[in-house]
């Protein structure tokens, strides 16, 4: 049984490998070299980079970053559920309660997010 | 699943949604101090009125619960028929409960919400009007504490360690929560990275334990794996005892305590009352509930883990008290003191193993249930031991007493701006009540009757020594040594008296307690000293509370 289970992340792992492999390799066999100063350069989203890496960042950054990690994690959870929630449909008392589970979980994080606005990390002054 | 009687988590539950409230309430009352919502509804207020009703409401779900214990239901579980206790809740297939809100895990869920209703009276005294970041403060406080009484009825690996995580991950902000210290910002820090490595260990100690009983991670199922051959592995060792690291961290136990006394000098006071009592009523409830539930059978031979906790419960009473002697601050003073204590409740844990010591109890009697296993104590149809109900009176008295020590040393400590216990000279003309109500916490933890302390280790001595018999002589043992412990914690605690009774005030003023610092004191004064009036009804009730004790 647990050998069974570990075949399909072997058969993942190999994969994984595989592909990062062969497209480096294919794509080092046929892409043109020519190198320019602008190509060898930091990409930073189209700004030209400047000064050091390693410098202190706008604390609002990382509050952003929280805040946006919570709804991608939300996202993460919704999808399974909504995915569950048509086997539940058979069952109405399941179906009904798998609504209310999420409309708590989503509720919840609701009030996370009115949190930060009324702390006012949403505003960027 | 089977979702089963969710009135009993209730409690819990009504405590998350309070600290919702407060939070929001809070946050919008914070925007404009002094005025609006801050001044008609202030959050240092707000939050103790909606925790009264959460202690209510805690004391109603242990009567309900001594009432839904007796009975089974019958649920019907994918395609099979399945008898469980009533008060089994999230009943998943094969019949293992997520969270069992059994009586004794409905009185630890008492102490926690009684304890931080206390702590945050403590709070209301120690911190002014103008404290930063109430909402925050007083939310995390009232989450820990939901996480604090589901911990202590979890009956599921995943469920202790998401409710321990809960609980720690509170404390850990709760700890550095005065930013302009530099010592509560090292408390900070240092309980997060010792407490996240000790998890990390505890977890992977939950995964083996995970893997060597067939997949399962009901504490129930874990019990019955651990009986089979397979189980028989250095692996499944190794898994309880990295398991019992993390419960260890949480309880402070040597050699888990390291962080202790810098994280109790520098928390705020009231927090370092919240984890000296709330959180390690929390982590006492797991290990009990996860010794004599999952691994008290394991391995029948050699019981090797149960000699580490006999060593470690020793060590801890020993190592508690001999460092706490020369001790100059009266916090670290007392994180010694409570390492030494919670050797003596363990001495509780230790002899509360040996009321389930044979297969033949797996075997479902009381219940008749076909596929969950039921113990029944042993012998409890004559008399009911009192390892338990040791543990159970300890755990009440230790919160009135340490709470009390707490609020006094919290209530000093923000007016004469000092922790240390020489400035405690003379107090008995500075303060009559705080230096006589102190007085009575010191000698309640150290057990001088007639005081709660007295009785809850005159119980958990005398039930370790009715379970010595001829058969486990290192009961009986620990309990000499716990009483030699106690009278050497005697000393450092009689000698904060002596210096408040006898030494020189060195003509300072007197100081001036708040209405809610005297109802505290007030109120851990009649808890401390009131226990041993009402001794006989508390143990009896004690008892009623262990003998529906399920896993």
């Amino acid at each position: 049984m647990l050998a069974k289970d570990f075949l399909a992340v072997g058969v993942f792992i190999i994969v994984g490998i595989v592909f990062v492999a062969v497209t480096l390799i294919a794509s080092y066999l046929f892409r043109p070299y020519n190198p320019s100063g602008e190509k060898l350069r930091t990409y930073e989203c189209g700004e030209i980079p400047l000064g050091p890496a390693w410098l202190q960042f706008r604390v609002g950054y990382y509050v952003y970053a929280l805040i946006f990690l919570i709804f991608d994690v939300e996202a993460a959870f919704i999808f399974p559920w909504a995915a569950a929630l048509l086997g539940f449909s058979r069952t109405k008392t399941l179906a009904v309660l798998g609504i209310i589970d999420m409309v708590i979980f989503v509720g919840v994080l609701a009030l996370g997010l009115v949190y930060a606005w009324k702390k006012g990390v949403l505003e960027w002054k | 699943m089977f979702i089963g009687n969710i009135k009993l988590i209730a409690p819990a539950l009504y405590l998350c949604a309070a600290a919702l409230v407060v939070l929001i309430l809070g946050v919008i009352a914070a925007r404009k101090p002094g005025k609006g919502l801050d001044y008609q509804l202030p959050t240092q207020y707000l939050a103790p009125a909606l925790m009264f009703p959460g202690v209510v409401y805690a004391l109603w779900a242990v009567l309900e619960s001594l009432i839904e214990v007796c009975y089974t239901v019958d649920v019907l579980i994918g395609y099979e028929l399945v008898r469980v206790p009533a008060v089994a809740l999230f009943v998943t297939r094969g019949g293992h409960a997520q969270l069992t809100a059994d009586p004794f895990g409905a009185l630890f869920t008492l102490v926690a919400f009684a304890g931080t209703f206390i702590v945050m009276l403590v709070s209301l005294d120690y911190f002014d009007a103008a404290q930063p970041h109430k909402a925050e403060y007083y939310s995390l406080v009232m989450f820990a504490t939901a996480a604090a009484s589901l911990a202590a009825c979890a009956s599921d690996l995943i469920a202790i360690y998401l409710s321990i995580e809960l609980l720690s991950l509170a404390s850990y902000v709760l700890a550095c929560f005065v930013k302009t210290d530099r010592r509560s910002g090292e408390a900070g820090l240092k309980y997060f990275l010792y407490g996240a490595a000790c998890s990390a260990v505890g977890l992977y100690g939950m995964s083996i334990l995970f893997g060597v009983t067939g997949g399962h991670t009901s504490l129930s199922a874990i019990a019955r794996g651990l009986t089979t051959p397979a189980a028989y592995s250095g692996a499944a060792w190794v898994g309880i005892v990295f398991t019992l690291v993390g419960f260890g961290f949480k309880l402070a136990l040597v050699p888990f305590q390291f962080w202790a006394p810098d994280v109790y000098q520098g928390a705020p006071t009231p927090i370092t009352a919240f984890l000296s009592v709330v959180s390690k009523a929390a982590g006492l409830a797991v290990l009990v509930r996860f010794l004599t539930a999952a691994v008290f059978l394991f391995p029948p031979q050699n019981f090797s883990w149960y000699w580490i906790l006999v060593v470690l419960t020793a060590g801890s009473m020993f190592f508690g008290n001999l460092v706490a002697i020369p001790q100059r601050n009266i916090k670290r003073m007392l994180a010694y003191s409570s390492i030494a204590q919670i050797g003596y409740l363990m001495i509780g844990v230790v002899s509360a193993v040996h009321a389930f010591p044979s297969l033949e109890r797996l075997v479902p009697r009381l219940w008749n249930l076909p596929n969950v296993i039921v113990r029944t104590r042993a012998a409890s149809w004559y008399y009911e031991p009192w390892d338990m109900v040791g543990l159970v009176v300890y755990i009440v008295a230790y919160m009135f007493m340490n709470l009390g020590a707490f609020a006094v040393v919290a209530g000093i400590g923000t007016r004469t701006r000092s922790d240390a216990i020489d400035d405690y000279a003379g107090l008995m003309q500075r303060s009559p009540f705080l230096a006589a109500a102190l007085t009575v916490f010191l000698i309640s933890l150290a057990g001088v009757p007639p005081t709660a302390g007295f009785v809850g280790k005159f119980l958990i001595f005398g039930g370790a020594i009715q379970h010595a018999g001829q058969n486990h002589p290192e009961l009986a043992v620990l309990a000499v040594l716990g009483i030699i412990n106690s009278i050497i914690s005697a000393y450092y605690y009689l000698n904060v008296v002596r210096l408040m009774f006898f030494a020189p005030a060195e003509d300072r003023p007197s100081l001036r307690a708040s209405l809610a610092l005297n109802a505290v004191v007030a109120i851990c004064l009649v808890g401390t000293l009131g226990l041993i009036a009402a001794a006989g009804p508390v143990v009896d009730f004690a008892s009623l509370v262990v003998s529906g004790f399920l896993d």
